[in-house]
């Protein structure tokens, strides 16, 4: 690769159709999130919005918007010179881990376009790409840091100890944490998606009303939060005139307790040098709270990304696909996408 | 003139190059469910074999249903993102307007069917005034194929892979029997669609890679009547 | 011949067990739709279902990603439609390209797709008991396949509910 490193990223996941151009796996140069703009208008009203169909129709916009941004035109040329030389070194697409409907096709336009522009693709773990996510905004940060990645569909620690070094030290063994709020949310009749919701509602609340467990598991660093989530339904049978605003306290206070309680664990293990936020769940103001006091506590920083790196993007993924493709080059044209795919430590 | 096409709308995956003079090379498989894999290093050989650089590509040519959802997601997108890399329009065609390409245009009447799974084929009839085409049981296609037979309609022709899937049940559907096309044309040839869209260029009927989407062929507008996602107040009573 | 059975378990151990159970009767091309409210042990249900499949990954909860599939014989498609509001979307997962290559799919919230699945399906509804941790169970054979099947249940409940003690 030349010393540019210009990385297109691309990513379909789940729900998000998103496309971004990142400089040497560190400097966003454009990032574009489908349901942040307003492509659903320009490219027809696509509803329903989630199991893959709409990626098909918004793969193209989207990256066409991301090209632009970077000052390039779709075929990847400056605005300046269009007959010019090629402006991207390298096209990455999420592989999973997702659902196959949507990854497939973030890999095949990827693929195509890789083939199109004869640069290589590479396939990037998703969960590895939220790793990246804290360095792109901080680009001070100081290795190892311990990721706490929470989010609708992930609740992960792990040891980032350089770019394409890490180790998972924890993860969720049934429901993620975004989960648990979106599910207790609706129960409460507060609509979907309901993190949000709860944040609000809490801060009217009392988070010491109802003791919720604050479950163990086998493995000192995992989370469980099904029995979380049972427990609030149990409890609002049990007592139907409780406020919502005391369970949605309550219910916040029991995640974020054991979600900063094991971050801080991770770090002590590890001996960490930080702390980093990633994913969805990242945006709720609590845990940015408790997170951020709690590693101040013990001198150690802490880094909470904003919304829009919080949340699936392909910044995050432009910046995998760097790193990997320095580590191990390319990825071959007849990989598919792994719905399965999971975070396992670095060699 | 040079044109790419792309076919993984029913059971195969299929790259085809042509040009005026009919198609110049392609490369077929079924390889199940792993069209994405095998796709993007079909359309590198291929291009390899032809000895043409993408570069030199001045269409992209895509079926794009009806047919199964995994193959036309990573079919359709290929075909958009390819066209959009290269600065080139995409001709689209029907996987039924596929099938009756590739059939002999001596014979007569040709009834496409690919088969949509759950006991489903889409399939268009001959000269039907109605634009698009049906998705029903075979026995709706059958009790058409009857109806047509009735009118005095000659002997008919059904290719596909709906029409060999359920070739039991069609086979009794006129007397004479209908005559089936064999299983080389289950799916729909690339080397045909490649055909076409040459054709479809020379009149100008082409479009910018952003306005193409698949036809699935299982549209269903209804919202879910959820009765067990309900808040709390209605839990309790 | 009766179509259905009822069971009840006292514990999450339990209803493990009982997923387990029923483990024995599934084959390539089944569909099997749980239904229950928060709580009431779906993914639970799953988890001995496909652990008794030969399962080793983690089974959590697909609810975002909407699937999961994992490395089971045959192998499992766990959907959850919870967050889902258009039977479109339903369609749109494209199961029976999953049932076609001889997998079993296994629905969470699965009453949303009962329009598109429920004439052949074990159809199998969770619900809260009296007391806390208890549960009931009841199984609804759908179609002349798993109707065939309604005693082979049966035999498995009795074993599920003797196992687990």
């Amino acid at each position: 690769m030349n010393q540019r490193g210009r990385i297109l990223g691309i990513e379909t996941s789940c729900d998000e159709t998103a496309a971004a151009v990142v400089d040497q796996g560190r400097t966003v140069v454009s990032s574009v999130v489908s349901s942040q703009v307003d492509l659903h208008a320009r490219y027809g009203g696509v509803v329903p919005e989630l199991a893959g169909r709409a990626h098909v129709e918004l793969a193209l916009p989207v990256v066409t918007d991301a090209l632009q941004g970077a000052g390039l035109d779709r075929r990847g040329r400056s605005f300046e010179d269009l007959e010019g030389p090629l402006g991207i070194d390298a096209v990455a697409a999420t592989i999973g881990p997702g659902l196959i409907g949507a990854l497939l096709v973030g890999v095949s336009t990827a693929k195509a376009f890789a083939l199109a522009w004869g640069v290589p693709f590479v396939g990037v773990n998703h969960l590895e790409g939220h790793l990246y996510a804290a360095m792109l905004e901080a680009p001070e940060l100081e290795l190892p840091v311990v990721v706490l990645l929470v989010s609708g569909g992930h609740t992960l620690l792990v040891a980032l100890d350089a770019p394409g070094s890490y180790r998972v030290l924890g993860a969720t063994v049934d429901d993620a944490a975004g989960e648990a709020f979106d599910k207790v949310a609706r129960y409460l009749g507060l609509g979907y998606p309901g993190g949000p919701e709860i944040d609000r509602l809490a801060r009217s609340g009392d988070s010491s009303l109802i003791r919720f467990p604050r479950a163990s598991t086998a493995g000192a660093l995992d989370f469980s939060f099904s029995g979380l989530k049972t427990s609030v339904v149990s409890y609002v049978r049990a007592h139907r005139e409780v406020a919502n605003a005391d369970v949605a306290a309550s219910f916040q206070e029991a995640v974020v307790d054991v979600l900063v309680a094991k971050s801080l664990a991770a770090a002590d293990e590890i001996g960490a040098r930080g702390a980093c936020l990633a994913g969805g769940v990242a945006a709720n103001s609590s845990l940015r709270q408790r997170f951020g006091e709690a590693f101040a506590a013990r001198g150690m920083m802490s880094y909470l990304p904003s919304r829009a790196m919080c949340t699936d993007n392909a910044a995050m993924i432009a910046a995998a696909g760097y790193f990997q493709l320095e580590r191990s080059g390319p990825t071959p044209l007849d990989a598919g996408a792994v719905p399965d795919l999971q975070l396992r430590s670095s060699k | 003139m040079r044109i790419l096409a792309i076919e993984t709308a029913v059971i195969e995956v299929g790259v085809a190059l042509a040009d005026e003079t009919g198609p110049l090379a392609s490369v077929t498989a079924r390889p199940g469910r792993r069209q994405a894999e095998t796709l993007h290093p079909a359309i590198a050989d291929l291009l390899r074999i032809a000895e043409i650089a993408p570069s030199q590509l001045d269409a992209i040519a895509v079926d794009i249903g009806p047919g199964l959802f995994t193959g036309l997601r990573v079919g359709v997108a290929t075909a958009k993102a390819l066209a959009g890399a290269l600065g080139l329009p995409v001709v689209t065609a029907t996987s039924l307007e596929v099938l009756v390409a590739a059939c002999p245009s001596a014979f007569g009447m040709v009834v496409p069917v690919v088969d949509m799974r759950r006991g489903e084929v889409a399939w268009t009839m001959p000269a039907s005034p109605e634009p698009g085409f049906r998705v029903g049981a075979p026995g709706e296609l059958a009790a058409e194929l009857a109806a047509l037979a009735a009118e005095g309609a000659g002997p008919v022709l059904l290719v596909g892979d709906g029409a060999l899937f359920h070739r039991g049940l069609l086979e009794g559907a006129t007397t004479p029997a209908p005559v089936f096309a064999g299983p080389e044309l289950a799916a729909p040839p690339v080397a045909s669609l490649a055909v076409l869209a040459i054709a479809a260029m020379r009149n100008g009927t082409c479009c910018d890679p952003a306005e193409v989407g698949a036809l699935y062929g299982r549209e269903a507008d209804a919202r879910i009547n959820w009765t067990t996602r309900e808040a709390r107040e209605a839990v309790s009573q | 011949m009766e179509n259905w059975a009822t069971v009840s378990s006292a514990s999450a151990e339990q209803t493990r067990e009982i997923g387990a159970q029923i483990a024995r009767l599934v084959d390539k091309g089944d569909v099997v739709l749980l239904v229950g409210s928060l709580g009431a042990g779906k993914t639970t249900f799953v988890q001995g279902l496909v652990a008794a499949l030969g399962g080793r990954d983690p089974v959590t909860s697909p609810t975002f990603t909407l699937a999961h599939k994992y490395r089971t014989s045959p192998p499992v498609t766990h959907v959850d439609l919870w967050r889902l509001d258009h039977l479109q979307e339903v369609v749109d997962l494209a199961l029976e390209e999953e049932l076609d290559e001889g997998g079993v799919v296994i629905v969470e919230w699965g009453d949303a797709a009962e329009p598109l699945y429920g004439a052949e399906a074990l159809v199998v509804r969770l619900d809260w008991g009296a007391s806390d941790g208890e549960r009931t169970i009841a199984f609804e054979c759908r179609g002349r396949s798993w109707c065939s099947r309604a005693e082979l249940l049966r035999e498995a409940l009795r074993a599920g509910s003797v196992g687990a003690g």
